[in-house]
C-alpha cells in the first residue's frame, strides 16, 4: 500500500488512486500511415521494467487529476511526481524516458508528425501533449 | 464555517434523504449520543470548473476567494467555495438562490473556458457532529483526521467506506459530508452502524 | 444434538500456594473436552489447563502424536483449540494465548474420537511410510486421480473445524489510524520507546498483543528496575504513558502485518476475554495503521532442543516454564529435568527450585559457568555438565528421559546412558529474535556467531529494531535500544527528544546465553533411524525430514521449506526455523548464513477474516444506489434488479401475476398505450465549452460539429482497439453546450474515460465535464399515447412532430414542473424522456401516474424495456458486446464517419483482422417452435449431431417472449452471421433437448420505424 503524493491533493493512500500503466505513449493519429504491427506498438505493447517505471496515475477518488509517476518498482520508492504532459526533472528518471525502446518505434514518430488534424490542435497550443505523450 | 445551516430558505420539493425516518441508539454510556446526523436539506450547489483566471468575477458574486487554497474552504458570510481540484470548486450558496447565481456567473464569464453547473438536487450534504465524530468517521476514511491534521474549514474528497465523499470540517466535532443523492441511503446506513460503540441520533 | 453433562471441576493440584499475577478471589469454572476445571481470573487456557495437570491438549497433524504446551504465548505451536460453540465456535486457537473468562468451552482438535484413544495415532506407527515429500511422491500418479486424493487427504490432514454455521453471529470493525511512531511490542523496550517518543509530544501507539504490559518481565521474580519489582516498574511506566494524551495503548493487539510505506495492520482482541460481550463493541478490530517510523520491539522466541521425543507432554520451552512458575503460579511439574545449551535456562531452574520442584540441569557444555550456573549450585541444584538428554520416554506425558555423555555439539554418545524419572522437561536451545515485523517490510537479516541467530540489519522501512528482536539478549541493553528508538523515531518525525537517554538502573541477574551450537542431539542411531526428533511440531516436521530432503537434493532452504513444509504451519515456524536451517546447514556441510532463511510474510499470527471483512458484510457490503423515485416503485410491489449499484425496478408484478405475465402485460401496455419507465439511472454528463463539438467528434464514431442546438443524436464510443465501449444519446444545448447519457452501468467509466483523453492527450481542448447523473430524474413515458398523456398532466409546449421533431429536446413546463423534454426513444414508440430537477421526481412520477390513469399508463421496469428494445432490435452495450465487438459487427457501419480524419477506434477498425469473415457477428434468431425461449448464453452449432466437442457458431446474447410479435424472438452473435440469413441453427441443451431457430435479421416489429410520431 502506497502513498502516493498527489500533485494537487497532498499525500493519499493508494486505494484513492487508478493506475494507468506506461506513461508516454503517444497516440498515433488515424491517417498517419502506419501498419498494422506498428500500430500494435502502440496499442498492446507496455513495458514492464525492474526498477524505475513512469507511470501514469489518477487521482480517482480524491481531484480525478491525471499525473506522472517515477516509481522504483522493486523498491516502491516514488522518485517523483509530476504533471501530464511534462516530463520529468530527476536525472535517472529523465534517462529513463530517453533510455526507451518507444522512443525509436514508427508508432511514436508518427504521432509526432504534425497532421492536418492536429494542426488546428497546435494552434491552441496543444503540443506538449502530444510530444511527450499521455 | 459556523453558520452553514443558517438561512431560512428552502428548497421546494423533496430532499435526498425525505423517506428516512429519524433513529436514534443510545449512547452504552447512558449519556448524550456520540453523533448526531441530520441532511442539510436546504442548501444550493453549484460545480465551478475554471482557474483563478476568474477570481474577480466570482469574487465579485460570492465575496469568497476563488480559488480556495489547495483542500481548504474559502467562505464569506452564507456562501463557501470548497476546493475539489486544481481547475474545480464546488460552491455553496443559500437555498433558492443556485439558478440566479449560477447564471449570473456564467453571463459574466460567456465565451470564456469556464463552466458553473447546478448540482443542488446531485449531491446530498450530511451533517454529522459531536464528540467521536472523528473516531466514526476513521473507520471509513483512511485520512488523517486528528485535530491538529484536519482543521476546521479544511476539506477533501476522498472515500467513506465505499462511497465517495467531500469531507469538510467546519468545527472540530463537525463535519460536512457530501455525497452522490444515489448514494445518500448508503451512506447514512453506513455511519448509524459504525456509530453504533457511541450512540448516535438521525434527524428524519 | 444433546451436549454431555459435564463432570465435576477438578481441583487445581498444580497450583502453586502463593505468588503468580492471578487473581484467586476470582475462581474461574471452565469446559475442556467436556470436563470442567477451575482456574483464576489472570489465567490464559493453558496455564489453568497446567494448574489442573492437564497437559495433553492436542494431536498432532500428520502423526496424530499426543502433544502438549511447547510454550506459553504465541510462538506455542502444539497447543492449538477449539473455543465455543455453536455458530461462535473458532478453531485453531493457541491456549497459551486465550485469556481465561467464566464459562469458557474448549476442545482439542485433530482426535477422533478422543484424545487419549485417536485412532489417526495409527500414521505414527506406520511413519516409515511418511516421509518427507510423502504427499508429492505418492499421490503424483495418475494426475486424473489428484481430486480425488486431494478430497481425502484434505479431511486427514486438517487441523481445526470450523463452526458448522458458517454465518460469524459476531460483530467485527475496522478503522483508519495515523501516528508518528507506531510501537509493536510492550515489554522492556517497547515502554521505554513508547515512553521516549511519547514524552516528545509524537502520537504514538503501544501495541502488545497480551492482555497486560510488560513483556517477559512479567515472568521473571529476579529483577528489580530502578529500585523496585519488575512489576511495580511496568505499572509505573504504564501509568505515565496513560496521562500522555497522544499515546494509544492497545493491550490484546497484534501487529499481524507490516507493508509499504509503513502501514501496518493491528488485530485488537476487544471482548474476546469477556464472559459476557457487550452488544455495541466490535469481537475484534482491526488497526489499519500509516505510522511516520515503527520501533519494532517484539522481543524473541526460545528454541527447542532437538532430540528424540522432544514433542511429548511435559516438555516444554524452559522460558515458559519459568512464566508458568512466576506469572501464574502454576507448577508444570515436581520432578522436572532442565537441559539447555545456555546460562539462561539455569533461572528456570532457580524458579522451579523455588517453587518446591525436584530438579536437575542437564547442560550440554562442558565448561558451563557463571553467576546463573554459581546460584543453581549454591541452591544445591543437581547439574549434569557435558550431557544430553537424548530420548524422552511416556505415553500421554513424559515420565524418563534417557541421559548422555555427549561430545561438543551433542552429535555423538561418549559414555553410559543413565535413565531418571521425570514429569518436565524445561528445554532451551537459544533464542531467535522475533524478526517477522523487519522481515515482513523486507529488512535484511545477518547471523550473530555469538548468539546464534539471525538478526535484523539493513531496514527497508523507517523503522527501527530495539530489545530482543534486535538480537541483544540482555534487559540493560534493551531498556536503552528501546530508549533511543523512542527518541529517534519521534525526532525523524519532527518532535524535540531531549539529547541525554538515562536507562533505568537495573538489579538483575547478569543475563548471559552462551548458547553452544548444538542443533541435533543424536539417539545414538543413524539418521532416521529411532525415535522421532521434531524440529517443526505444528507441521510434524522431523529433524530426519529435514536431513532425508537435503539428501534428495532439495538443499536450497526455499526448497526445503516446502518440500518438507517446515515453517509452513499458522505458526510460521516461530520456534523451527532456525533448527531446520542449522540442521541443513549441517547436512550440506555449509554455514547457517550461507544457507540462509527464508522470507517471513504477512499474518505474524493468524488474523480473523472476520476482522478483516469487518463491517463490509450485508447491505454495507457494497453501496446500494437508489433513484429519488425509489419510493413509489418500493410502494407499489415493485420487484428489484440490480444494475452496477443501481437497485431498478424490474417489473411490477399486479396480485397473484408471474413475472412473465407482468412483463408481458407491461410490454404490451407500451406499445398500445403508453409505459412509463424509471430512467434516472442512465449516465448524464454536462459537457461545456468552445471545443465541446470538436471533442464528441474524436470521442463518438459519428459526426457532431453540425449537430443543430436543441437536436439529439445517438453516438457509439469505442476504445482504441476500435471495441464497442459504450453508446447513448447526447443533445446539444447551445453552441458550446452538450448533455451526453450514457448507460446505467458506463456512466463513471465514460466520464474517466473523456476525462482521461481530455487532461493527457488533448489537452489543447476546451471542454469541462461535470457529472449530472443524479440532478436529474428520468421518466420515460413511451408508447401511442404519450402525447396525450402530456397534455392531461399539463405541458405547456406543442407537441405536433412539426414543431417537436423525433431526435429534439425542449424546455417546457409538465404540471408547472420545469422539465427538459427529449423527444428519443429505445421502443420504437412514440417517446419521451421527461429530466426533471431530482429533488421533483417523485411528483413528476405521480403526476404522470395520475394523468395517464385514464389512459392505462402502465409502469413497466428494466425487463420490458429490454423486450421492448429487442423487438426492435436495438442493442445493449454490455448484453450483446463484451469488448470484443466493433460497430460492423454490429452491422452498424452507419454510424462510423468514413469522412472524420480521426476518432478514438478509427486506426483499430482499418486493421485487416477486423475484416476476417469468421467474426461473431450481431443476427437475430426466431426458434421454429415460436413459444420456445432460448436461454440466454446457449451456443449455437451448425449440426447438432456433431460428436462432441462440437463446433460452436457463437452464443445468444438476448432472448426473450415478444407479445407483441407474438413469439420468441432473440439475438445473437454468430460467427460469419450476416452472410447466414435464412439458415437454421441449433441450440443442444443440457439436458439432450436441441433448439432449432432461424436466422434473420435482428428487427423483430415495425421494421419501418412507422411508429415512431405515435
Amino acid at each position: 500500500m502506497l502513498i502516493i503524493n498527489c500533485p494537487y491533493c497532498g499525500p493519499r493512500e493508494e486505494s484513492e488512486f487508478a493506475c494507468g500503466g506506461e506513461a508516454h505513449i503517444a497516440r498515433p493519429l488515424a491517417e498517419n500511415s502506419i501498419n498494422d504491427a506498428e500500430f500494435a506498438e502502440y496499442l498492446f505493447l507496455r513495458d514492464n521494467p525492474k526498477g524505475l517505471f513512469l507511470e501514469r496515475w489518477r487521482h480517482t477518488a480524491g481531484c480525478r487529476r491525471w499525473f506522472n509517476v517515477a516509481r522504483d518498482t522493486v523498491t516502491h520508492e516514488i522518485i517523483e511526481v509530476y504533471p501530464m504532459g511534462a516530463l520529468p526533472r530527476k536525472a535517472e528518471a529523465l534517462e529513463t524516458y530517453a533510455a526507451s525502446w518507444r522512443r525509436d518505434t514508427t508508432a511514436e514518430k508518427a504521432a509526432q508528425k504534425p497532421s492536418q488534424h492536429n494542426a488546428a490542435a497546435k494552434k491552441t497550443g496543444g503540443t506538449a501533449s502530444r510530444q511527450e505523450g499521455r | 464555517m459556523a453558520d452553514i445551516m443558517t438561512g431560512d430558505a428552502m428548497l421546494t420539493g423533496r430532499n435526498a434523504l425525505a423517506g428516512r425516518a429519524g433513529m436514534s441508539t443510545a449512547a452504552p454510556d447512558g449519556g448524550s449520543a456520540g453523533l448526531l446526523i441530520k441532511e442539510v436539506a436546504h442548501i444550493g450547489k453549484i460545480n465551478i470548473r475554471g482557474t483563478k483566471a476568474f477570481a474577480k468575477v466570482i469574487w465579485n458574486h460570492t465575496g469568497c476567494e476563488f480559488p480556495p487554497a489547495n483542500n481548504m474552504v474559502s467562505s464569506a458570510g452564507a456562501r463557501h467555495i470548497v476546493w475539489l481540484g486544481p481547475d474545480e470548486a464546488l460552491l455553496l450558496c443559500e437555498a433558492g438562490m443556485e439558478r440566479d447565481l449560477r447564471r449570473k456567473i456564467s453571463d459574466d464569464l460567456a465565451g470564456q473556458h469556464f463552466a458553473a453547473t447546478n448540482v443542488t438536487d446531485a449531491l446530498c450534504v450530511l451533517q454529522v457532529e459531536g464528540p467521536d465524530v472523528r473516531a466514526v468517521l476513521a473507520k471509513g476514511c483512511a485520512l488523517d483526521l486528528h485535530p491538529k491534521k484536519f482543521v476546521p474549514g479544511q476539506c477533501a474528497q476522498t472515500m467513506l467506506a465505499h462511497a465517495g465523499v467531500t469531507m469538510i470540517a467546519t468545527d472540530e466535532n463537525c463535519f460536512l459530508l457530501i455525497c452522490r443523492t444515489s448514494f445518500a441511503a448508503y451512506t447514512l446506513d453506513w455511519l448509524q452502524d459504525a456509530a453504533l460503540e457511541f450512540g448516535f441520533v438521525f434527524q428524519g | 444434538m444433546r451436549l454431555l453433562k459435564p463432570k465435576r471441576a477438578a481441583r487445581q493440584m498444580s497450583r502453586l500456594s502463593r505468588g503468580g499475577r492471578i487473581n484467586r478471589t476470582k475462581p474461574i469454572t471452565f469446559t475442556f473436552d467436556c470436563k470442567q476445571y477451575q482456574g483464576y481470573e489472570g489465567d490464559t487456557l493453558a496455564s489453568a489447563l497446567l494448574a489442573n495437570n492437564v497437559h495433553l491438549v492436542g494431536r498432532s497433524f500428520k502423526y496424530h502424536r499426543p502433544r502438549g504446551i511447547l510454550g506459553s504465548g504465541s510462538e506455542e505451536p502444539n497447543a492449538l483449540i477449539r473455543l465455543g460453540r455453536g455458530a461462535y465456535a473458532e478453531p485453531n486457537l493457541r491456549a497459551t494465548q486465550i485469556e481465561l473468562f467464566e464459562g469458557l468451552y474448549a476442545q482439542s482438535q485433530n482426535r477422533t474420537p478422543s484424545l487419549k484413544f485417536d485412532i489417526g495415532a495409527v500414521n505414527s506407527l506406520l511413519a516409515r511410510f511418511f516421509p518427507a515429500g510423502f504427499y508429492y511422491k505418492t499421490f503424483m500418479w495418475p494426475a486424473s486421480m489428484w481430486m480425488s486424493y486431494e478430497r481425502v487427504i484434505r479431511y486427514a490432514a486438517g487441523l481445526g473445524r470450523v463452526a458448522d454455521d458458517h454465518n460469524d453471529p459476531d460483530r467485527y470493525e475496522k478503522t483508519h489510524a495515523h501516528c508518528d511512531v507506531l510501537v509493536a511490542g510492550g515489554g522492556a523496550a517497547g515502554l521505554m520507546a513508547a515512553l521516549h517518543a511519547g514524552r516528545s509530544g509524537a502520537r504514538v501507539i503501544l501495541a502488545d498483543e497480551q492482555n497486560e504490559f510488560g513483556g517477559w518481565l512479567l515472568a521473571e521474580n529476579d529483577t528489580r528496575i530502578e529500585g523496585v519489582d519488575a512489576s511495580a516498574w511496568i505499572a509505573g511506566m504504564v501509568a505515565e504513558l496513560e496521562t500522555i494524551p497522544e499515546v494509544t495503548l492497545l493491550p490484546r493487539t497484534t501487529v499481524f502485518g507490516y507493508m509499504d510505506h509503513n502501514y501496518l495492520t493491528l488485530v485488537e482482541r476487544v471482548t474476546d476475554h469477556l464472559a459476557e460481550r457487550p452488544a455495541h463493541l466490535p469481537r475484534q478490530r482491526l488497526w489499519k495503521v500509516r505510522a511516520g517510523q515503527t520501533v519494532l520491539a517484539q522481543g524473541a522466541h526460545e528454541r527447542p532442543l532437538v532430540f528424540s521425543g522432544n514433542d511429548l507432554p511435559g516438555v516444554m520451552l524452559a522460558g515458559a516454564v519459568r512464566n508458568f512458575v512466576n506469572r501464574y503460579g502454576v507448577l508444570p511439574g515436581n520432578r522436572a529435568i532442565v537441559v539447555t545449551n545456555n546460562d539462561d535456562a539455569y533461572r528456570t531452574a532457580l524458579s522451579l527450585d523455588e517453587a518446591g520442584a525436584n530438579v536437575v540441569v542437564v547442560d550440554l557444555r562442558i565448561d558451563a559457568a557463571g553467576p546463573l550456573i554459581t546460584a543453581a549450585r549454591d541452591a544445591e541444584i543437581a547439574i549434569m555438565a557435558g550431557h544430553a538428554v537424548t530420548l524422552a520416554h511416556g505415553g500421554h506425558r513424559v515420565a524418563r528421559a534417557e541421559i548422555c555423555p555427549v561430545n561438543e555439539g551433542a552429535t555423538q554418545i561418549i559414555g553410559d546412558a543413565v535413565h531418571m524419572d521425570c514429569d518436565l522437561i524445561a528445554m532451551s536451545g537459544g533464542l531467535s529474535p522475533a524478526v517477522h515485523l523487519h522481515s515482513q517490510a523486507r529488512g535484511k537479516l545477518e547471523w550473530d556467531d555469538r548468539n546464534l541467530c539471525f538478526k535484523p540489519s539493513a531496514t527497508h522501512e523507517a523503522s527501527f529494531n530495539a530489545g530482543a528482536c534486535n538480537g541483544g539478549f540482555d534487559l540493560g541493553a534493551a531498556l536503552r535500544e528501546g530508549a533511543r528508538a523512542g527518541a529517534k523515531a519521534a525526532s525523524a518525525t519532527g518532535f524535540k527528544t531531549s539529547a541525554t537517554i538515562e536507562a533505568p538502573a537495573l538489579d538483575t541477574p547478569k543475563q548471559s546465553w552462551r548458547p553452544l551450537a548444538a542443533w541435533k542431539i543424536t539417539n545414538g542411531e543413524g539418521p532416521g533411524r529411532g525415535p522421532k526428533a521434531f524440529v517443526d511440531f505444528q507441521n510434524d516436521v522431523t529433524a530426519s525430514d529435514v536431513v532425508l530432503a537435503a539428501r534428495e537434493g532439495f538443499q536450497s532452504v526455499e526448497h526445503l521449506k516446502r518440500y518438507t513444509t517446515m515453517g509452513m504451519a499458522t505458526d510460521q515456524g516461530k520456534t523451527s526455523n532456525i533448527n531446520a536451517l542449522a540442521i541443513l546447514a549441517n547436512t550440506l556441510g555449509s554455514e547457517i548464513p550461507e544457507v540462509g532463511t527464508t522470507t517471513f510474510r504477512m499474518p505474524y499470527t493468524p488474523a480473523n477474516i472476520g476482522a478483516i471483512a469487518a463491517r463490509d458484510i450485508g447491505h454495507l457490503f457494497d453501496p446500494t444506489r437508489l433513484t429519488r423515485m425509489d419510493d413509489w416503485h418500493r410502494a407499489n410491489g415493485a420487484s428489484f434488479e440490480h444494475v452496477g449499484q443501481w437497485m431498478r425496478a424490474w417489473y411490477y408484478p399486479k396480485e397473484g401475476e408471474t413475472m412473465t405475465e407482468a412483463v408481458n402485460r407491461e410490454v404490451l401496455a407500451a406499445r398500445t398505450t403508453a409505459g412509463l419507465l424509471d430512467a434516472s439511472t442512465l449516465g448524464k454528463i454536462d459537457i461545456r465549452g468552445p471545443d465541446a463539438a470538436e471533442f464528441l467528434n474524436r470521442i463518438y464514431t459519428n459526426s457532431w460539429l453540425k449537430l443543430g442546438v436543441g437536436k439529439c443524436r445517438y453516438g457509439l464510443m469505442l476504445k482504441d482497439d476500435g471495441m464497442v465501449m459504450d453508446d447513448g444519446v447526447t443533445t446539444r444545448l447551445a453552441e458550446d453546450h452538450f448533455h451526453m447519457t450514457t448507460t446505467t452501468g458506463g456512466a463513471a467509466n465514460v466520464l474517466d474515460w473523456m476525462e482521461e483523453w481530455l487532461q493527457t492527450e488533448w489537452q489543447e481542448l476546451k471542454v469541462y465535464l461535470t457529472s449530472v447523473t443524479e440532478e436529474w430524474s428520468v421518466a420515460t413515458l413511451s408508447g401511442p399515447n404519450a402525447a396525450k398523456i402530456l397534455e392531461a398532466a399539463g405541458v405547456d409546449i406543442d407537441l405536433s412532430a412539426s414543431s417537436f421533431p423525433f431526435m429534439s429536446m425542449q424546455e417546457a413546463h409538465l404540471g408547472g414542473l420545469p422539465v427538459r423534454l427529449f423527444r428519443i426513444s429505445f421502443t420504437g414508440e412514440l417517446s419521451y424522456e421527461i429530466n426533471v430537477k431530482a429533488r421533483h421526481g417523485l411528483a413528476l412520477w405521480t403526476l404522470l401516474m395520475e394523468a395517464g390513469a385514464e389512459f392505462g399508463i402502465t409502469p413497466y421496469g428494466t425487463e420490458a424495456m429490454h423486450v421492448l428494445r429487442a423487438e426492435k432490435g436495438f442493442i445493449i452495450v454490455g448484453q450483446e458486446t463484451d469488448g470484443s465487438v466493433t460497430p460492423q459487427d454490429l452491422k452498424m457501419d452507419w454510424i462510423v464517419s468514413d469522412v472524420k480524419p480521426d476518432f478514438i477506434g478509427k486506426r483499430a477498425l482499418a486493421r485487416a483482422s477486423m475484416g476476417f469473415d469468421d467474426r461473431k457477428q450481431l443476427v437475430g434468431l426466431l426458434t421454429t417452435d415460436s413459444q420456445r425461449v432460448i436461454p440466454e448464453g446457449a451456443h449455437a452449432v451448425i449440426d447438432p449431431d456433431q460428436p462432441m466437442p462440437m463446433e460452436m457458431l457463437g452464443q445468444v446474447t438476448s432472448s426473450y417472449y415478444s407479445p407483441n410479435v407474438g413469439s420468441s424472438i432473440a439475438m445473437a452473435m454468430l460467427k460469419g452471421g450476416h452472410s447466414m440469413l435464412g439458415s437454421t441453427v441449433y441450440f443442444p441443451m443440457l439436458d439432450g433437448d436441441v433448439i432449432e431457430a432461424e436466422i434473420v435479421e435482428p428487427t423483430f416489429f415495425d421494421a419501418k420505424g412507422e411508429r415512431i410520431n405515435g
